[in-house]
């Protein structure tokens, strides 16, 4: 009785087999059936030939325009074909423009933000001759340094003369600090560094789009 | 047996991520301190520890894996280390640099929680939003006869390592 049923769930899976391989055959795609009818003569093999590469080269930009997800149709597909833009990418010279910009935006906020700030001289004082102190002692050949502090916001600027000073300095500089809540190292490419200092306890200003006033 | 592999498998996928009602999923780091950078002359201790025993203070920085293409919330972080006489200096430190280099952001949160007595020292930091293209570590200056033993961090970087 076993043997009668494994039997019979064979001869169901053959059956579907045979009809599903006849239905595949049966239903070629009516372009590739096209192409595959034995030609008669030049110009309609050329004719033919027209026809497959409008057909190749519409898929191709169907397939660039529409989202993989998406299945389109063949008239969003000529749609798409006419009116497609170019996707743009941002080079790594103009991204990198871009950031320059905002960086020098930036610090002009945060130089903008420091000389409106009223001194706080029972702690602007003493904080100057601390980072002054930090900035001698551990970059001794560092000589050009301007530092002053008002309520909230020090900034500290730096002229770097020997070769790889201003790297050591904005590599090391961070351990340096005593206890403050956030500092923003700026370099313009000149010998130059600017750092502005957040006083411990007080929140960092923010740059945002609307804080830049020439936009 | 379906059900046991069943089982298997979840209990694979839920450690270390966990997700809370909202199916927010929450990252949880535990990670001994002898994996932590640290200036050459100190050492690994009582296998997850690492110590200073050279007479001056070391520093050791511990690094917080965290999304770097957008930002993270680091719901708690913590580090262990056993106190002593010497209060260890441990701070929060997050580095955001730009994309040209030509400047950065450094931020010191302030730590939520502090304890340095019965031996040990904890610190812990709570609920930092982190921006994007940052760099998170806790750094401390360990002074001599100290040890680290562990920092924890619990976000919303899925990531897992």
């Amino acid at each position: 009785m076993r043997t009668f049923w494994i039997s019979v769930i064979f001869l169901g899976l053959g059956g579907l087999s045979v009809v599903a391989w006849s239905r595949l055959r049966g239903t070629q795609p009516s372009a590739v059936a096209e192409f595959a009818a034995p030609s008669e003569n030049e110009d309609d093999l050329r004719a033919r030939l027209a026809r497959l590469e409008h057909l190749a080269g519409r898929s191709v930009a169907a397939a660039i325009s529409q989202p993989s997800n998406e299945k389109p149709s063949d008239k969003d597909a000529v749609e798409n074909e006419t009116h497609a833009e170019p996707t743009t990418v941002k080079s790594i010279e103009d991204q990198q423009q871009e950031q320059a910009e905002r960086n020098r935006k930036e610090t002009e906020f945060l130089n903008e933000n420091f000389a409106k700030q009223a001194d706080d001289p029972a702690w602007s004082r003493g904080f100057e001759t601390t980072l002054q102190d930090k900035i001698s002692k551990a970059f001794p050949s560092t000589n050009d340094v301007q530092v002053e502090c008002r309520s909230s916001l020090c900034r500290v600027a730096i002229h770097h003369v020997e070769e790889g000073g201003q790297a050591a300095f904005l590599r090391d500089f961070p351990n340096h600090v005593p206890k403050i809540a956030a500092m923003r190292l700026n370099t313009d490419g000149t010998g130059q560094t600017t750092v502005h200092i957040v006083r411990d306890g007080y929140p960092p200003p923010t740059f945002t789009a609307e804080s830049d006033t020439s936009l | 047996m379906k059900k046991l592999l069943a089982t298997l498998a979840l209990s694979l996928i839920a450690v270390p991520l966990t997700a809370n009602a909202a199916g927010e999923q929450r990252y949880n780091l535990s990670m001994p301190a002898s994996t932590c950078h640290h200036t050459g002359a100190m050492q690994p201790y009582a296998a997850t520890g690492i110590g200073n025993w050279t007479g001056v203070p070391q520093v050791v920085s511990c690094p917080i894996p965290t999304e770097t293409d957008a930002t993270t919330t680091l719901y708690n972080t913590s580090i262990t280390t056993n106190a002593g006489v010497s209060v260890i200096d441990c701070t929060l430190r997050v580095v955001q640099t730009s994309l040209n280099g030509q400047s950065a952001w450094v931020f010191w949160p302030n730590a939520t929680a502090q304890n340095w007595q019965s031996g040990f020292g904890y610190a812990a930091w709570q609920n930092i939003t982190l921006p994007a293209s940052s760099a998170t570590a806790i750094t401390c200056t360990v002074p001599n006869n100290q040890t680290v033993w562990h920092y924890n961090a619990r976000s919303n970087w899925t990531q897992q390592i």
